[in-house]
């Protein structure tokens, strides 16, 4: 017979077992490991996103481009100015998007392009194309006071700023502070100049901007910007592309 | 013995060697959430590894179809006739068949070898390629073999995955003034050319010049023989396993090829750029206004045909100098259009992407 005494059964237990303490902070210390290596699937889900509009953006700024050629060939370029953009709004709706052509199938158009441009030469014209992708159908973007404007896709819209010196700037309106915020692309109005910004300020200082160079432009001007849909979300424009095209 | 057994299980009871059910189950369990966890990590990066295969896959293809077309583009000869064959497709108004035909300058190769020691001259396993400047340069979808039951079928017969993109080159050349001759091509009876299909397939040359071709195209009957020769059934027959139709593979899984041609047209004193034939042209969402049907052309299958105006030709085309009676649908410059647009859907050889991706690159002619 086996004989077995509450004794050496818990002895043995006490030897060689885990307790449950062990064994909670053993699973704990697991969770925490498993924690951070699931927080870095976002991140390269993100970057693979982030690949693909990238790869995409030229052929869109492409296609951008070769509208722009047909539309302004067809314009009467004399009139534009030397210090001023002026937005593309010339083109069918279905035109800005891409893939344009017009389809009865029901899915998302996802890339946008919005373009400006100004003459740097008799003729020739300076053109800028802001890239954009657009999240969800219903989404609303900021229209600016120009009531040609398209709320239903992201478009550049000019903000008007004041040069602190150095590279930082000031939002003219106070409103308008919300509309550019870290990481943003924006266009100086009277130069094309492109710059980067890399923060805005904390309060108090929160209407004021810092670029990623110095500002070449002059002491006022305004910089156009694709900015972040009405209700908020990530910034939308993917890449600027600039060209110069003669006629 | 009973005995003997007795005493091992004992002793190995008392010193605990083996693990208890509970304890098997905590582990098992932690271990479950561990593979599980490490699952779905692995399922995860499978997933996004084959997204960007199949996304490069199609951004390589996007880019052969595009550096070919804006390479042969970039020498359009617009002295020469240009043809384009419109066809919708009967399964889905969203897709396209079409064709387009014209001639180019540029440093053009056959891929193809001549053996020019035989007469006449053909392709041959051996030999050199033939190069010229001037070339007839098609694009279209291709007869292409159906993988469902291996047989050769139209594009409009095949799944939009199985379609082919082709492009057929002709190279313009001239026979020596002695010694061996490229075999005639196309035949050429007393000014009138006849362009045989199977041969059109095979030859990467053409005997007539480039002027033989312009004042070709100024005859109805020639204009006609072109068409019948090269478009609508006698697009490109490729067959995988026939190495001598390879040379019309332009990139496989090319679901929907459509040519546009871009005009003004102003609506409320505003001009705007429009495309034509497109099935919803003014952009309003629904195809009321489509150029297929009532308000355009009736025909499912139809070709246009630029700068030369002969007396007559086949009933489904049209040259430019009509256009201006169909509607508000026309050519607002002379002859040549400012730019075409080319809309194609690829798809990845895994089927990744279900409904492929739709792409549009548009070719600027110029003035």
């Amino acid at each position: 017979m086996i004989k077995k005494t509450p004794d050496s059964r818990h002895q043995t237990r006490d030897a060689k077992g885990f307790s449950l303490t062990e064994v909670l902070i053993a699973v704990g210390i697991l969770a925490v490991g498993m924690m951070f290596i699931a927080s870095t699937f976002p991140v390269s889900i993100y970057f693979a996103s982030v690949a693909t509009e990238r790869t995409i953006a030229p052929v869109v700024a492409d296609e951008a481009f070769a509208k722009c050629k047909i539309y302004l060939n067809n314009f009467d370029i004399s009139v534009l100015d030397y210090t001023n953009h002026q937005i593309l709004e010339g083109l069918l709706p279905n035109e800005y998007a891409y893939p344009s052509t017009p389809s009865t199938n029901p899915y998302l158009k996802k890339y946008w392009w919005s373009a400006i441009f100004r003459r740097v030469d008799v003729n020739e014209v300076q053109v800028t194309v802001f890239v954009s992708r657009k999240v969800g159908a219903s989404g609303q973007y900021y229209v600016g006071s120009d009531p040609n404007f398209d709320p239903n896709r992201p478009d550049a819209i000019s903000i008007p700023v004041t040069v602190l010196g150095g590279s930082e700037l000031q939002f003219g309106s106070l409103a308008d502070k919300h509309l550019i915020n870290d990481g943003y692309t924006i266009v100086d109005d009277a130069t094309g100049q492109v710059y980067r910004v890399l923060e805005r300020y904390r309060l108090p200082n929160d209407a004021i901007i810092k670029l990623d160079r110095t500002w070449q432009g002059g002491a006022s001007s305004e910089v156009w910007v694709v900015t972040h849909p009405v209700n908020g979300g990530r910034y939308p424009c993917i890449g600027v592309y600039q060209k110069t095209m003669r006629f | 013995m009973n005995n003997k057994l007795h005493n091992t299980l004992y002793a190995g009871r008392m010193t605990q060697d083996g693990f208890t059910l509970t304890e098997l189950v905590v582990a098992i369990g932690i271990m479950a959430v561990i593979i599980l966890f490490a699952g779905s990590v692995f399922q995860t990066s499978v997933t996004s590894y084959r997204i960007a295969t199949a996304q490069a896959e199609i951004m390589q293809k996007f880019r052969a179809i595009t550096n070919q077309l804006d390479n042969d583009f970039r020498g359009l000869r617009k002295d020469a006739p240009m043809f384009i064959w419109f066809q919708l497709d009967t399964s889905d108004v969203n897709n396209r068949l079409d064709q387009i035909m014209f001639f180019a300058d540029g440093d053009f190769q056959s891929t193809r070898t001549y053996d020019t020691s035989v007469n006449p001259i053909v392709p041959a396993v051996s030999g050199s390629p033939a190069v010229s400047n001037l070339a007839r340069i098609y694009y279209g979808q291709a007869q292409s073999i159906d993988p469902r039951d291996n047989t050769i079928k139209y594009p409009s017969a095949l799944r939009f995955i199985d379609r082919v993109l082709s492009r057929r080159q002709h190279l313009s050349i001239a026979n020596p003034a002695t010694g061996n001759s490229y075999a005639q091509f196309p035949l050429d009876t007393g000014g009138i050319l006849t362009i045989n299909p199977v041969q059109n397939d095979l030859f990467e040359h053409d005997t007539n010049s480039l002027s033989q071709w312009q004042a070709a195209a100024l005859n109805g009957t020639n204009v006609d023989n072109i068409i019948t020769g090269c478009f609508g059934n006698n697009c490109p027959r490729i067959d995988l396993t026939d190495a001598n139709t390879l040379h019309l593979l332009m990139a496989q899984k090319v679901g929907n090829f459509s040519v546009q041609w871009s005009y003004l047209y102003t609506n409320a004193g505003q001009t705007y750029v429009y495309w034509w034939p497109s099935i919803d042209p003014a952009n309003g969402g629904g195809t009321a206004d489509s150029d297929f049907g009532p308000s355009g052309i009736t025909l499912s299958q139809f070709g246009f045909h630029f700068n030369t105006a002969p007396s007559s030709f086949a009933a489904s085309w049209f040259n430019d100098s009509y256009a201006g009676t169909m509607g508000r649908y026309y050519l607002t410059r002379p002859s040549f259009p400012q730019a075409l647009k080319f809309t194609f859907t690829l798809y990845d050889s895994r089927g990744v992407f279900k409904d492929g991706q739709t792409f549009t690159h548009i070719v600027y002619l110029g003035d």
